[in-house]
């Protein structure tokens, strides 16, 4: 694998609030590689140094191609659009900005429009657009030089099923010739899109790996989950086998055990709900999933 | 190219904002009616005098109001307009009211004293009386011409001249000056300050917008986007300078001034307001904020640049025998003069030579100021 992208030991500071705190990772040419985090983690403040929007206050940022800026791609999270041009004007514009000549960036514009379902509102001017297509306008303006990395931040949020089907078949089908970097709240989502995901909290790097490797190191592959009524963190805590699970999460009246063995620990856990007469209304077992990963190793606390 | 492109697309985007654009345009041509409506046409920037005739001993009383009448400029343009009213009452409410600006009485005998006197029957000529506002600088010049008229009325009649002149020299065109002349070069300053919000809210669109992320990462840089924004804003400028004449002239205003003086004036007025549209653009982060904050400095041209108000000259130093007064820190200042040499006074290049250099010195320090805040924002 080639690296494309080197973060080495970048740290940021905002007044004394760390927002990043010394990571380091590689990315690789043609990967898409999943920037996962909680709000506040540090994935934004990370993007813009690697997108040389930000200038880190130590480590750096090495991309193995030519101009650092021109060579990467944003689509921010916000809807960054000329709202007063139309959809082709300010393609070809930014085409334009970016050394290409007008028939290029027209043609470059065209297949782009064609691509996310914009061909038929290309002479639209931008703020008449629904909020989807604006979002896959977003994507197209930061496509329109063909850049080597794409940094997506939050590509899918706003869309419907149709659009979101539509961006994320799209992504998978620029991956040969753009390395993409993606940060989503949508596990399920990151999950199906990257090759490769790291998770970062509090500017602090926690796991980066293959999906279903992360899943796979961390020993429990299943989740034994139960609807029950009662004092579910009193009545399971002081029978819970610290060799059997890896976490209990309780959310309302659902309780959540990662398992490593999900027959023997389901028995267990039934004995318990019979010992305390508790009234179980759904019993579920099935595979660990991103989200427990993230929520194992971010913990379940809401973030500003 | 790339200014070019930067160029169309801000100009095209300036079209289609077309609220904030007709803002700019018009305002200056709305406020050139607006005077015209306050001042009067600017043939008749006459003086109100409401006279009370209680003459009834002879015909001296009417003779001499017909004097007053005929007091006109060398173009024929007569200064006072008299209006005859009964009694003292009236006449005090006209003046109250500012709907004249000086009260004279004749007296019942004025006629009578005044053929006793040129008969040698008599030695005194019955006194005219005046009443108006001291406060009022129009009563002051209207009792100026209706004393300077009434002296020269009674030394014909009664031969007596007095052995002194004054001799006059016009500056100007030769034609005489109204108020609402002097005001048309300062409200052609105003239509160029005004795009101080069409160039702010070409930056501030960006901000807001956050495309300035999108051109920041481009090979776009900030000299370009600026000179784009710039040629952009020149052309609104005099496009609102043009705007501003032709209401001007729709009005009865004339001048014989230099076109290309005007045009040249103009453009570095455009250039010194683009200036301080960036330094302002810098630190405002929303239309509404530019629409809000981007009032102060704007209503710091418009009052610091002798516009409407007339402020006292604080002389900071001379430069080869030029006067440079506080007010000149704002470039605009400095240009209101010049356009009122250019207009009002037929002034050629060098007569207006120093406020040329001056203008387009403290414009290209406000300028550089714009260019280096707005790098700093650009790139970061």
């Amino acid at each position: 694998m080639q690296t494309i992208l080197r973060a080495d030991s970048l740290f940021k500071k905002y007044g004394n609030t760390i927002a990043v705190d010394y990571i380091s990772f590689d990315i690789f040419r043609g990967e898409i590689f999943g920037f996962l985090g909680p709000n506040g983690a540090g994935k934004t403040t990370t993007i813009k140094m690697m997108s040389s929007l930000l200038k880190p206050d130590g480590g750096s940022v090495v991309i193995n191609s030519g101009n650092h800026r021109t060579s990467v791609g944003i689509c921010p999270q916000n809807i960054v659009i000329w709202e007063n041009l139309t959809c082709i004007e300010q393609l070809v514009f930014m085409g334009n900005m970016y050394n290409m000549t007008t028939s290029v960036s027209k043609s470059k514009a065209l297949e782009l429009l064609e691509s996310l379902g914009l061909i038929d509102v290309k002479d639209r001017l931008a703020k008449n657009l629904s909020g989807g297509m604006q979002r896959r306008l977003n994507i197209a303006l930061a496509l329109i030089h063909s850049p080597e990395i794409l940094f997506l931040d939050e590509p899918q949020a706003g869309l419907d099923p149709q659009s979101r089907v539509l961006v994320r078949d799209y992504i998978r089908s620029i991956k040969s010739q753009t390395t993409i970097v993606l940060t989503t709240h949508d596990m399920e989502e990151a999950e199906k899109l990257s090759d490769r995901i790291c998770i970062i909290d509090n500017g602090k790097l926690l796991v980066t790996g293959n999906p279903t490797e992360i899943k796979k190191t961390s020993g429990y592959d299943d989740v034994v989950e139960l609807d029950v009524e009662g004092d579910i963190a009193n009545t399971f805590i002081p029978f819970i086998d610290p060799d059997l699970t890896l976490r209990m999460v309780i959310t309302d009246s659902r309780v959540a055990f990662s398992v490593r063995d999900p027959i023997s620990a389901a028995s267990g856990i039934l004995e318990v709900v019979k010992q305390r007469d508790l009234k179980v209304s759904n019993m579920r077992l099935r595979k660990t999933s991103l989200e427990d990963i993230f929520i194992s190793l971010t913990g379940r606390k809401i973030r500003e | 190219m790339k200014i070019l492109y930067s160029f169309i697309k801000t100009l095209i985007e300036n079209l289609r904002d077309w609220k904030i654009l007709i803002l700019v345009v018009v305002f200056a041509p709305f406020f050139v009616y607006l005077m015209y409506a306050y001042i009067g046409s600017p043939q008749s920037s006459r003086y109100t005098v409401a006279v009370i005739n209680n003459d009834k001993s002879g015909t001296y009383s009417s003779e001499l109001i017909y004097e007053w009448e005929n007091l006109a400029t060398d173009d024929s343009i007569a200064l006072l307009r008299i209006q005859i009213v009964t009694d003292s009452v009236t006449g005090k409410k006209l003046i109250k009211n500012k709907n004249a600006d000086l009260l004279v009485t004749i007296p019942v005998d004025f006629s009578e004293s005044l053929t006793r006197y040129i008969s040698g029957k008599g030695d005194q000529i019955s006194p005219l009386s005046s009443y108006g506002d001291q406060a009022n600088v129009r009563f002051m010049v209207a009792a100026s011409f209706v004393d300077y008229i009434t002296y020269g009325f009674i030394g014909q009649k009664t031969n007596i001249i007095v052995p002194f002149n004054i001799d006059y020299e016009y500056a100007g065109r030769g034609k005489s000056l109204s108020e609402f002349d002097l005001y048309i070069p300062a409200l052609l300053v105003l239509s160029v300050i005004m795009i101080l919000f069409s160039a702010g809210a070409s930056i501030v669109r960006e901000f807001e917008k956050e495309t300035i992320i999108r051109l920041s990462l481009s090979n776009l840089t900030s000299f370009q986007f600026l000179t784009a924004l710039t040629l952009n804003q020149i052309i609104i400028g005099l496009i609102c300078i043009l705007l501003t004449f032709l209401a001007a002239f729709s009005v009865g205003y004339t001048t014989t001034g230099s076109v290309p003086l005007l045009i040249l004036v103009g453009t570095l007025t455009c250039f010194s307001v683009i200036g301080i549209s960036i330094i302002t653009a810098c630190f405002i982060d929303t239309m509404f904020g530019l629409l809000t904050l981007g009032c102060f400095p704007f209503f710091i041209l418009m009052f610091f640049s002798d516009c409407f108000i007339p402020l006292p000259k604080v002389n900071l130093f001379n430069i080869i025998g030029n006067q440079v007064f506080l007010n000149d820190l704002l470039p605009t200042a400095t240009a209101t003069r010049a356009f009122n040499k250019i207009m009002n006074y037929n002034s050629g290049i060098s007569d207006i030579s120093f406020e040329i250099i001056w203008i387009l010195a403290i414009s290209s320090l406000y300028f550089f100021i714009g260019v280096w805040l707005f790098k700093r924002r650009f790139k970061n």
